[in-house]
């Protein structure tokens, strides 16, 4: 028995045998490769030798030993392929960028083009949703879809409209934006249609946008014929105007103090089913501030869950009456009226006519007369 | 066969051990690789003797293992002390 034959006969057969070496005389330990294993045996049996598998190693035989574990590695499969499923579909949408459009207008205007929550990421095409909702909503001037794994992101852009550009050329009047009574009138084009002193309403004609010319000139003729053309008025019109300014406040109030009494109220949502995790279904009682606080679970980095976790935390507490002292919060609202008077007239110079106060069903009224002269002018287009 | 391949090495410039003559690498003390070496004649922990042609190499040194062993090249690891090109070959045990 030559053990040493052996590796001579594997050599020349190209068995790729590595890692040999004596494990006492005449016996020797090497690793063999499983394509050359049956190629061996013959050799080992042909220099009678005998041949021991010492020890297997390798994926084949890996394998072979996790065929009792079959349901492991179908249920790590299941879950590869659920995770898979789960990316691959919209769970969550949100709205961002719009302003005076309320997301769920957007929402529903998306809804035609596959951008829904359910659906799956391949059918939408971003070009094709775009072109569609900003024909629908005019309103927009700019709109994509966005995906942070499951979650897409809606951004938008309205559009802004310019101003109406005033043609200055155009023919108009001059009527009063506000009633009072006509202090002054300045009509630098046009014809004045108020005098001194005469009381207008708001949108009387102050000026006319007319101008007259003599047709033929007086002389012997027993009257003189006037023709008119438009024009665009310009005047300024001053007149007295009387505004008033009112504050209110109770008398009593209320203040809220808690009881330290707290109640938490936990559910899930799943898309858009609520499941409640508790077993009540009586509604908050009254007498308490409610804070929803919402978490949704994102456990990878853009893989956002359909799951929102809603924690409801209910603190209670206690109405106290207070009343205010009648003379100081008097006070206050006759500051609080004669600011308000003072907006109203936009830094016009005021004169304060009066200011009275009034208690009516546990309400304190303060109210602030003024008047103050300012230009009334304001132009209208003919129509 | 020696005086011939030698001839055609001479003349033609080619290294002798591309024409199947053995070559010897040792890498310090601790590996040594026999190229175009033919049967494996002893091996034991402290010795392994290879024929190469018409002589033999002998390995000696201590926890020697054959780290590869294919048609073209055999690789001894271990502590080499000695390397001997032996002159004939001796009767393999």
């Amino acid at each position: 028995m030559y053990a040493h034959r052996v590796l001579d006969a594997c050599a020349r057969e190209s068995l790729g045998i590595s890692d040999i070496e004596a494990a006492g005389p005449q016996r020797l330990r090497f690793s063999v490769p499983l394509t050359g294993f049956p190629e061996l045996r013959p050799i080992v049996r042909k220099n009678a030798c005998r041949l021991h598998i010492v020890s297997r190693g390798g994926l084949p035989f890996w394998l072979r030993s996790m065929r009792e574990r079959a349901g492991f590695f179908i249920g790590a499969a299941l879950c590869v392929a659920v995770f898979w499923c789960l990316t691959s579909y919209i769970w969550t949408i949100e709205v961002v960028g719009n302003e005076t459009l309320s997301s769920a207008q957007i929402l529903r205007a998306l809804e035609p083009y596959g951008v829904v929550r359910g659906a799956a990421i391949a059918s939408v095409h971003n070009e094709s949703v775009r072109n569609g909702v900003l024909c629908d909503l005019p309103e927009l001037s700019f709109l994509t879809v966005r995906f942070e794994g499951s979650h897409a992101v809606v951004e938008v852009r309205e559009r802004r409209v310019p101003p109406e550009v005033a043609d200055d050329g155009a023919y108009c009047d001059i009527v009063a934006a506000e009633a009072g009574l006509v202090t002054m009138v300045r009509a630098r084009q046009g014809t004045a249609a108020v005098t001194e002193n005469m009381l207008v309403e708001k949108g009387d004609l102050l000026v006319a946008g007319e101008m007259r010319y003599r047709l033929h000139p007086g002389g012997y003729r027993a009257y003189e014929e006037y023709g008119v053309f438009p024009v665009r008025a310009d005047a300024d019109v001053l007149a007295r105007v009387w505004k008033t300014a009112r504050a209110a406040a109770p008398l009593e109030t209320f203040e809220k103090i808690g009881t330290g009494r707290k109640k938490v109220r936990w559910a899930l949502v799943f898309g858009a089913r609520r499941v409640n995790l508790y077993f009540s279904t009586d509604i908050f009682e009254s007498g308490c501030d409610i804070i929803t606080a919402r978490r949704n679970f994102e456990p990878l980095s853009g893989v956002r869950l359909p799951v929102t976790l809603v924690r409801e935390t209910c603190t209670y507490y206690d109405r106290v009456a207070s009343v205010s002292d009648e003379a100081a919060l008097t006070e206050s609202l006759k500051e609080e009226a004669l600011r308000m008077l003072e907006e109203m007239t936009a830094g016009a110079r005021l004169t304060v006519n009066n200011i009275r106060t009034a208690v009516l069903h546990g309400t304190v009224y303060a109210t602030a007369t003024g008047e103050t002269v300012q230009n009334i002018a304001v132009s209208r287009p003919k129509t | 066969m020696r005086g011939l391949r030698g001839t055609v090495s001479r003349w033609f410039d080619i290294p002798e051990d591309a024409l199947g003559a053995p070559r010897v690498i040792l890498s310090g003390s601790t590996q040594a690789t026999i190229e175009n070496a033919g049967a494996i004649l002893e091996y034991s922990p402290g010795c392994l003797r290879v024929r190469v042609g018409a002589n033999e190499v002998a390995v000696t040194g201590e926890r020697l293992r054959i780290r590869s062993y294919t048609g073209a090249a055999l690789c001894v690891e271990g502590s080499v002390e000695r390397v001997e090109l032996c002159q004939g070959v001796r009767r393999p045990l």
